[in-house]
């Protein structure tokens, strides 16, 4: 068997083994490798950055745990740390089950719990935990928020938080913020929000495999902007200077996992066109 | 001392399903099987307790104070959903299944046409073909971006026009414009499946650097792992020697 041949029909096994070697050597020992930041994530920036005193922000958490420990977390944790810098109004809310939990991990970490000793509970945020019925829930939720969500994740009337005095509808939300795992997430937000909303401006955390979905939607406007994946939240935490050591590994450990992948597309490729002509099929 | 055993046993039991649910990247194996079952009845237990714990408080409660007695129709209406395990009843299933369906599909029409539908066509409609900024002038890579974006729209349309038969001339100009949306549609799925491998990744650094956290729990359960996955190895190869 010729070294291509070899090649093409490396046992998946030894990729995967490499994938755990290479990316551990980073998670044990950052590495510092150099990252530029994507003009998404200056956009998504710029527009929370631009949103003024008093605004409403409506936070979907529409996470699953997976996603929320992969990709996601990082996106919600810097987000939530910048809106709690600006002098804005935070509704947190999930239309998954799994996401209403997390709401108050994100709350936890290091950077968001000291932005959070300025902020009062009920004032400045309330987390407003699951609203059931997916899309329809959406739907109720834009037209009625009261109707809807009768309490807060403690069970707290909405009438006892003072904040919520004047958010009735989608129409009292200036921005809504939707980290998504994936449906319902930012499709089902515009069909059901931004339609009653026309003035909504829609910013989205996105997993890596939902940005070519979610890009047209940048295209058209309907979204101001979006973080892609893990890279657009480390991104985000470079510009926002909210890095640990542990951020900076896991990025590292995200280069070297797509050096990886894209050394064996190369090697596979040439394998299969080294090979091609041998099999009897047109080069 | 208790809340430090909490935390130690939650990061051994953390450990032992991660490394249960990868040990499938080695072969498929029992103690894999293992964590997948667990993580689906987990998920669907952790759904329905908090399902019904929003169903109480919402809907049960008004109706047992006689603050609200209307919540009593959707509640009636949902426990129809039981007659799903009947077969004399099953009928009665369809209702809650019929209003579900209807509510779903009318809503996501009164939103569909609008935003996913008439939104995106003016917008690529809307693209200027020769895009010049106030301050920096013409800007020679967007004007080639939208170019590339109307040329790929309309050849990704002509690939699923079938109304003109290919022999025809004009036929000849579909098949041809088609060919541009089929490059067009793998460099999208191209796209898509690169996008799939970095979340993939993503999530297994997210689980690897949680493993990490503590050595001695990783060491000592991959160990464990390494003995099971080696046990697991010897028993299928007896099974296939009995074959």
């Amino acid at each position: 068997m010729s070294f291509w041949k070899k090649l093409e029909s490396v046992d998946v096994r030894v990729i995967y083994l490499i994938l755990w070697i290479g990316i551990g050597i980073p998670l044990l020992t950052p590495l510092y490798l150099p990252l530029s930041i994507s003009p998404d994530t200056v956009v998504y920036h710029k527009a929370v950055e631009a949103l003024p005193a008093g605004a409403v922000v409506a936070f979907g958490m529409d996470v699953s745990p997976a996603g929320y420990g992969g990709e996601l977390g990082p996106q919600a944790r810097a987000t939530a740390y910048h809106l709690f810098t600006k002098p804005v109004k935070v509704v947190f809310l999930s239309f998954w089950e799994t996401g209403a939990p997390l709401i108050q991990d994100v709350w936890k970490n290091v950077f968001v719990a000291k932005a959070l000793q300025n902020k009062k509970y009920g004032e400045d945020y309330v987390n407003l935990h699951w609203i059931p019925g997916t899309e329809t829930g959406m739907a109720a939720f834009a037209e009625d928020i009261w109707k809807t969500v009768p309490a807060d994740y403690k069970g707290t009337k909405l009438a006892d938080l003072p904040m919520m005095a004047n958010i009735k509808s989608v129409n009292d939300i200036t921005m809504l913020i939707v980290i998504e795992t994936g449906t319902p997430g930012g499709p089902e937000y515009l069909r059901q929000w931004q339609t009653r909303n026309k003035n909504l401006k829609v910013l989205v955390g996105s997993l890596g495999v939902s940005v070519p979905a979610n890009i047209a939607y940048i295209a058209s406007g309907q979204y101001v902007g979006i973080l892609r994946g893990g890279r657009g939240a480390t991104e985000y935490q470079r510009i926002l200077n909210i890095v640990t050591p542990t951020d900076v590994q896991g990025a590292d450990a995200m280069t070297v996992s797509h050096a990886v992948v894209l050394v064996f597309l190369v090697l596979g490729n040439i394998g299969y066109l080294a090979t091609k002509g041998k099999r009897g099929e047109k080069k | 001392m208790a809340a430090d055993m909490a935390t130690m046993l939650g990061i051994y039991v953390y450990a032992l399903f991660a490394l249960g649910a990868y040990s499938f990247t080695y072969k498929d194996n029992s103690f894999f099987k293992f964590a997948e079952h667990t993580y689906v009845a987990l998920s669907i237990g952790y759904n329905a307790a908090v399902a019904y714990g929003y169903i109480r408080f919402t809907a049960v409660q008004p109706v047992i104070t006689g603050t609200n007695m209307l919540f009593l129709i959707p509640l009636v209406i949902g426990a129809l959903f039981i007659f799903f395990f009947s077969k004399k009843y099953f009928w009665l299933y369809r209702f809650p299944i019929a209003i579900i369906t209807g509510t779903g599909m009318g809503l996501a029409m009164y939103g569909s046409i609008s935003a996913q539908f008439l939104d995106q066509i003016v917008s690529t409609l809307r693209l200027p073909l020769y895009v010049v900024d106030k301050v920096l002038g013409f800007k020679p890579m967007d004007t080639l971006n939208n170019w590339l974006i109307i040329i790929m729209v309309i050849g990704t349309l002509a690939y699923f026009f079938f109304s003109i038969p290919p022999e025809t001339a004009l036929g000849a100009v579909t098949n041809k414009l088609g060919i541009i949306g089929r490059w067009t549609m793998m460099v999208a799925f191209g796209s898509a499946f690169g996008n799939t491998v970095m979340t993939r990744m993503n999530l297994f650094i997210g689980v690897y650097k949680n493993l990490l956290r503590d050595y001695t729990s990783f060491l000592g359960l991959a160990a464990l792992i390494l003995v099971v996955a080696t046990l697991e190895g010897q028993r299928a190869k007896k099974a296939e020697q009995k074959a």
